[in-house]
């Protein structure tokens, strides 16, 4: 049994409340000894080992188990840490923000509850993964597609409300969700939008309703339990036309992102077109290994080399075109012209034996897979945690930022790997900081990197759209606008809602009352 | 009784069949129990990882085989039905994969043993005695299946050791890291 006590709790209290949880989802629900804890770890933390254990962890199978857990946490004021597939990794992974909480394991929650051919959307609990949704739909014979994470087994509620992101036109994930059920921390069950009225058939065709929105506020945030969210699917288009472009220089990445704006904007690309950097490209191909044995980061001269070896540039842009043939050839015509006009650009419809390619295409048409994570070969040992600074879709403004990214990953002895996506009016820089988890300078190394990165981003006014849990309180420092007006809300919210700050307590820097000064 | 089966193209891939050879015949032996599933996963890209699942199945030992393409999706679909003991000699983000969805199932990791390729040589962490995997040139993971079907069940001191032989090379579709894992679900173990 876990040695490990909530912080605060006495264990005869600890111990009681163990025994009621057993009395509501049974014994067998309840974890408590090292094996079925070890599996809540962040496999790739950036923190040295012992950080970020659970003391337990609890399954509940529905809303009423839920409702009755919430009571005896309130009663011992046991701190919880919501998951819904755990696989938020690069960001936490399963793991809860500080070692003593008990885990609310929602994956015995995996329902498809309903699939909306006609008007295109499901409603899934938090266990639904990726995968499991897109193998329902082929299935039932569905013509509709998911818009997967780029790892297959990520949770489909979880990451709308972590705010991910995927390739296809329906890429921006909270935008399309459309209605959720919540468990509040005094046990009471809301439902969003047109859910809230009686016997509506319309929750998960509108967000509208009368008042005030309320389902942001359920994401990245630790003021309910989401246990039941539409999500709107896109129907599988009459033709689909993907495409790579790479481009030598560096510098080329301001004048993708000038020709790239108006194109999205206007909804020429519909999806979320990539900008790729050469090593994270090619990862998935070879390894750092194969090319340089030194420390720090790889010389130009490899650089080169390595893209001359597998046809890349320094920037490799991926985008898609969907609709009918028709439409897709006159729009094509557009973008060919446009994006080829940079000086160097080689154009590629197709690539044979190219694992990068393949599972690009695969993600822009919806199909999960789980290639991605081979490009953690590039170093070995797996580590990774992803700084994820926002931007405009404006070119001299991308490339700013990735030079005094680039800069700092030198700095520290890292090579720059990352990729830009462009979204409505938004970029999402994704920075993959790798590094060998068995080495322990490096891992250090990976820590100390991404603090530096927070407090200059910031400095730069760039803010993160997500973090890893070691990393929420600083980022949530630089939201400084008004003396952090904007947190102290989120902070007052949560001592009305949750006065026990039971719900994952520390979630975004979001803390209860009660630890805001041992936090 | 079976004999630990060291296949003819692991030698000559070698090139050096009489270092490779050296100590085999003092190797243990592995006698299948009736009530043990032993499944082994394969990273079909991975050559060293075809080695190894490949010495396990010819030699008996590994009765079911999981074969995982670039994709890296049959994780997801086919860790599900294991049972008994599920080994392999994989990249780290397939054994991470694997340890998460086996350990979500109630397996319980047994080895973790890792390799890695630096300074022009393969280095091992492993337990056990060193001396074969230091002189077995590219037959090392037929060397590392059968060390490793010897030390499941008990967990001993890990030692660090280096390819010692004229010829270490890393080819080019090898991630030059891997790690060769047990798991074991409750009732299994050795």
């Amino acid at each position: 049994m876990s040695s490990i006590v909530p912080q605060g709790v006495a264990a005869s209290d600890f111990s009681n409340a163990l025994d009621e949880f057993a009395g509501v989802v049974g014994k067998d629900r309840v974890y408590v000894d090292e094996q079925p804890l070890s599996s809540y770890r962040d496999a790739y933390s950036p923190l040295a080992d012992g950080e970020f254990l659970p003391s337990a962890a609890v399954a509940p199978e529905g809303v009423e188990q839920i409702k009755k857990i919430l009571k005896i946490a309130n009663a011992y004021k046991i701190p919880i840490w919501t998951i819904g597939t755990g696989r938020n990794f690069a960001y936490g992974g399963p793991a809860p923000r500080k070692s003593g909480y008990v885990m609310l394991d929602l994956r015995r929650m995996n329902r498809i509850i309903e699939v909306n051919e006609k008007y295109g959307y499901a409603l899934v609990e938090p266990g639904v993964s990726y995968m499991q949704l897109y193998r329902h739909l082929r299935a039932i014979g569905s013509k509709l597609w998911i818009d997967p994470a780029a790892p297959a087994w990520g949770g489909v509620m979880g990451n709308a409300l972590e705010h991910g992101a995927g390739y296809t036109p329906y890429g921006d994930h909270f935008t399309m969700q459309c209605g959720m059920e919540v468990v509040l921390a005094d046990g009471e069950v809301i439902r969003t939008g047109q859910g809230a009225l009686a016997g509506s058939k319309h929750w998960q065709v509108t967000k509208h309703a009368a008042g005030p929105q309320f389902d942001g506020m359920f994401t990245q945030s630790n003021f309910g339990v989401v246990t039941k969210m539409g999500i709107w699917l896109m129907p599988e288009p009459p033709g689909y036309k993907p495409f790579m472009i790479t481009y030598e220089r560096e510098e080329d990445l301001e004048a993708i992102f000038e020709i790239t704006r108006p194109l999205k904007v206007n909804q020429i690309i519909p999806n979320a077109a990539v900008a790729v950097d050469l090593l994270w490209e090619v990862s998935a191909k070879t390894t750092r290994r194969h090319y340089f044995d030194g420390k720090g980061p790889l010389p130009q001269s490899i650089r080169k080399q390595i893209a001359s070896d597998h046809k890349l540039g320094m920037w490799n842009y991926y985008g898609a075109l969907y609709g009918p043939p028709p439409i897709i050839e006159n729009n094509w015509k557009i973008v060919e012209d446009a994006l080829m006009s940079i000086p160097g650009a080689k154009l590629y419809l197709d690539r044979e034996n190219d694992p990068a390619w393949d599972y690009r295409v695969r993600l822009m048409r919806g199909e999960p897979n789980m290639t991605e994570f081979s490009i953690m070969n590039w170093i070995g040992g797996g580590g990774h945690v992803n700084f994820s600074p926002l931007l405009a879709p404006n070119g001299s403004e991308a490339l700013a930022q990735y030079n005094l990214i680039k800069s700092r990953c030198h700095d520290h002895g890292f090579d720059y790997i990352g990729e830009f996506l462009v979204g409505w009016r938004d970029m999402h820089h994704i920075l993959m900081i790798m590094y060998d988890r068995a080495d322990e300078a490096m891992r250090k190394g990976a820590y100390d990197l991404f603090g530096v990165l927070v407090a200059e981003a910031a400095e730069s006014g760039f803010g993160e759209y997500r973090t890893h849990l070691a990393f929420m309180d600083q980022i949530a420092k630089t939201y400084k606008h008004n003396d952090g007006a904007l947190w102290d809300l989120h902070q007052r919210i949560k001592d009305v809602m949750d006065p026990n700050g039971i719900l994952s307590p520390g979630k975004q820097g979001i803390w209860p009352k009660s630890m805001r000064t041992t936090s | 009784m079976m004999t630990w089966y060291l296949r003819r193209r692991d030698v000559l891939g070698a090139g050096a069949l009489g270092t490779a050879a050296v100590g085999l015949d003092t190797l243990a032996r592995f006698e299948p129990g009736r009530s043990r599933t032993v499944t082994v996963v394969e990273e079909s890209g991975v050559p060293e990882s075809r080695q190894f699942a490949s010495a396990l199945i010819d030699s008996g030992f590994a009765g079911e085989v999981i074969r995982i393409d670039q994709s890296l999706n049959g994780l997801l679909h086919e860790l599900e039905a294991t049972t008994g003991t599920v080994i392999g000699m994989t990249s780290d983000p397939v054994a991470m994969i694997a340890g998460q969805l086996l350990g979500e199932r109630g397996a319980h990791a047994r080895q973790f043993w890792q390799h890695h390729y630096a300074g022009g040589r393969w280095g091992h962490r492993t337990e056990g005695s060193v001396r074969l995997i230091e002189n077995t040139t590219h037959a090392w993971p037929v060397a590392i299946a059968h060390q490793l079907q010897s030390a499941i069940g008990s967990r001993s001191r890990q030692f660090p050791n280096a390819c010692t032989s004229g010829a270490c090379a890393l080819v080019v579709s090898s991630p030059g890291m891997l790690v060769s894992w047990v798991h074991e679900f409750e009732g299994y173990q050795s």
